[in-house]
């Protein structure tokens, strides 16, 4: 009874009132999570005023928060060499969808097998999938096969399969599977009738959807960022997804900055004039754009499945 | 035998479904193991790696003769290993004690999601956000204090700017693990040591900090596997392949990658990646044996 009493007004205390000593602490705490905030959100906010700013004043002022002259031409220039943009954001939708649907749909079957009790080949199909993440061939080996053996160069394929299956991905979905579906619906599906398939796809699928969510959108960040499988295997101008059209424009600015001496008629080649700041800058937001906007949503699902996914099953 | 046979009948379903990974798997990541032979043999694209003949350590003598560039390359990749690591976690874990402190939930929450959109951006997009801030005539830095610093050409300012770029673009994600098994921690326990009088440091120090050492053991422990591959796009792309600057920031990864489009004699490369796969397996094993020692529930095998 004492310590009900006793406890009670200290809750309330804890929940409510600060001591003085608590309010600095607090007003501290504040100042650094807002200063931290900052330096992760001006870079991204730089990026967004370059883009409108005027490219003159970029030149002779510099990059800077507050333009002294606003100007839309950046955007409107990206716009024009649209042709090129659109080809790129179709090929990047196109393999981050496909991608991302092919992977958790292999995925999420591999990680069903290997959960299944009484499957005597679980235990080979686990430790199949846990060396990759030990010993790897690396890019160079990985290249010559894919180039020489697959065909893979210019294929879509060479975006898409690299990434469509990671051991830690797999991990996650067996982990949900083994720990937050109970087996018992599982049995009880079969005991009904259902066939395996039908057990798989009616039963554990509709109830993995929060890993798969997780998993998912993990999957398509990285389709939608990757940059390097597309500088390894993509040539041709109609495959570039986006992030190789990023390549290319500062490859280019490299290569006019590095040579002073180019011809007009290259330069006209490269795609016409020096790409210009603000230009870029836009592309840049283009590139980016769509993540930032559909992240928020899917924010707590992510974070809920990099917890389940710490815990191993 | 039997037994088995009529198990994989049972199981028959489950075969199929796992076939699809099994293939990819195989093909994917398997085949290119068998392709690290290539270190031992003469490489010739035409006859692809299988069918070009062998010439025993000859690539070796690359790594021995290229011997500079070899050691410069992998103490960069260890050291920069290091300096990630150990700033990474300390930030990681500071920021989630930190925003798991705080009275103003709602403020906290905005500041987290503004802080994890970085990890969002790719390097290739990264690499010109860098470029805003150092440029030498119009970046943000030189003008704002009035210098003149051309970074692109000055290899000893690229471990900051690597560090920094690093810290800006995986802090905030990092610390979500972290805060996950702070929300863990029983609420009880800070309760009784506020009944026994301790103040705010003395709970961190004693209650909160002890609970996340597991889960940093683990992710260190795990991290070592990794010690010899780098953020690929962070060394090759955010340095915008300015040789200069080779010295501070070529890392085994971006050497190989850059290699693939220059060099038609793929012997030295070849011997360095076949290193680089050794030596990041056998770290790997230690570090399993080590989690086994210390917390057998997180090892992975």
């Amino acid at each position: 009874m004492e310590t009900t009493t006793k406890a009670a007004p200290m809750n309330i205390r804890v929940g409510k009132r600060l001591t003085p000593s608590q309010i600095v602490g607090q007003t501290f705490l504040v100042i650094g999570i807002l200063l931290f905030t900052l330096f992760c959100f001006a870079p991204v906010l730089l990026t967004f005023v370059s883009a409108f700013a005027d490219e003159v004043t970029i030149t002779q002022n510099g990059f800077s928060f507050w333009p002294a002259k606003w100007s839309m031409s950046g955007m409107s220039s990206v716009l024009r060499y649209g042709d090129k943009l659109f080809t790129s954001y179709g090929v990047t939708i196109l393999v981050t969808v496909a991608g991302t649907f092919i992977g958790l749909l292999v995925m999420s079957m591999y990680a069903y097998s290997i959960s299944r009790r009484g499957f005597a080949l679980a235990r080979f199909l686990s430790v199949f999938l846990l060396i990759p993440m030990l010993f790897n061939g690396g890019q160079l080996s990985g290249y010559m096969i894919f180039t020489r053996y697959y065909g893979l160069k210019n294929s879509l394929w060479a975006l898409i399969l690299p990434m469509c299956i990671t051991t830690m991905n797999v991990i996650i979905l067996r982990t949900y599977i083994a720990n937050s579906i109970p087996n018992e619906l599982m049995e009880a599906a079969k005991i009904d009738g259902a066939g395996d398939y039908r057990t798989f796809f009616q039963i554990t699928l509709p109830l993995l959807k929060p890993s798969l969510a997780a998993v998912g959108f993990m999957m398509a960040t990285a389709y939608w960022n990757d940059w390097q499988n597309a500088l390894l295997y993509i040539s041709e101008d109609v495959k570039k997804p986006l992030q190789l059209l990023l390549v290319n424009i500062q490859k280019n600015i490299s290569f006019l900055l590095n040579n002073t001496n180019v011809p007009a008629s290259v330069r006209a080649a490269m795609g016409g004039a020096i790409p210009q700041y603000s230009a870029t800058m836009a592309t840049v937001l283009v590139v980016i754009g769509p993540i930032m906007v559909v992240y928020p949503f899917f924010q707590k699902y992510f974070i809920k499945g990099l917890t389940v996914g710490s815990v191993k099953g | 035998m039997k037994a088995f046979f009529s198990n994989m009948w049972k199981n028959r379903a489950h075969i199929v479904m796992a076939l699809p990974g099994f293939l990819i798997l195989f093909f994917i990541m398997y085949v290119p193991m068998a392709g690290l032979i290539m270190a031992f043999k003469k490489f010739d694209y035409t006859l692809g790696i299988f069918s070009s003949p062998w010439n025993g350590l000859e690539n070796f003598r690359f790594l021995i003769q290229s011997w500079k560039t070899f050691v410069t390359m992998t103490r960069n990749t260890v050291l920069y290993y290091l300096l990630f690591t150990v700033v990474g976690t300390v930030l990681n874990v500071t920021l989630a004690i930190a925003i798991d402190q705080m009275r103003m939930k709602k403020l906290a929450k905005v500041s987290q999601t503004l802080m994890i959109i970085p990890v969002f951006i790719s390097y290739a997009a990264v690499q010109f956000i860098v470029y805003a801030f150092i440029a030498k005539d119009t970046g943000l830095i030189n003008k704002t204090l009035g210098l003149e610093i051309s970074f692109y050409s000055k290899p000893a300012y690229w471990p900051w700017i690597l560090l920094i770029t690093k810290i800006w673009k995986d802090t905030g994600y990092g610390s979500v693990l972290y805060m996950s098994v702070l929300a863990g921690i029983d609420t009880s326990l800070y309760e009784a040591a506020e009944i026994d009088g301790a103040n705010k440091w003395q709970q961190i120090w004693h209650i909160t900090i002890p609970s996340l050492i597991p889960m940093v053991t683990v992710m260190l422990l795990l991290s070592v596997g990794n010690v010899m591959r780098s953020d690929t796009g962070l060394f090759y792309q955010v340095t915008r392949g300015s040789g200069i600057l080779n010295p501070t920031t070529q890392v085994i990864d971006s050497y190989v990658l850059g290699q693939i489009f220059k060099s038609s004699n793929f012997g030295f490369p070849a011997a360095t990646s076949f290193f680089q796969s050794v030596i990041g397996l056998l770290l790997m094993l230690l570090a399993n044996y080590a989690v086994r020692k210390i917390e057998p529930e997180n090892a992975l095998f």
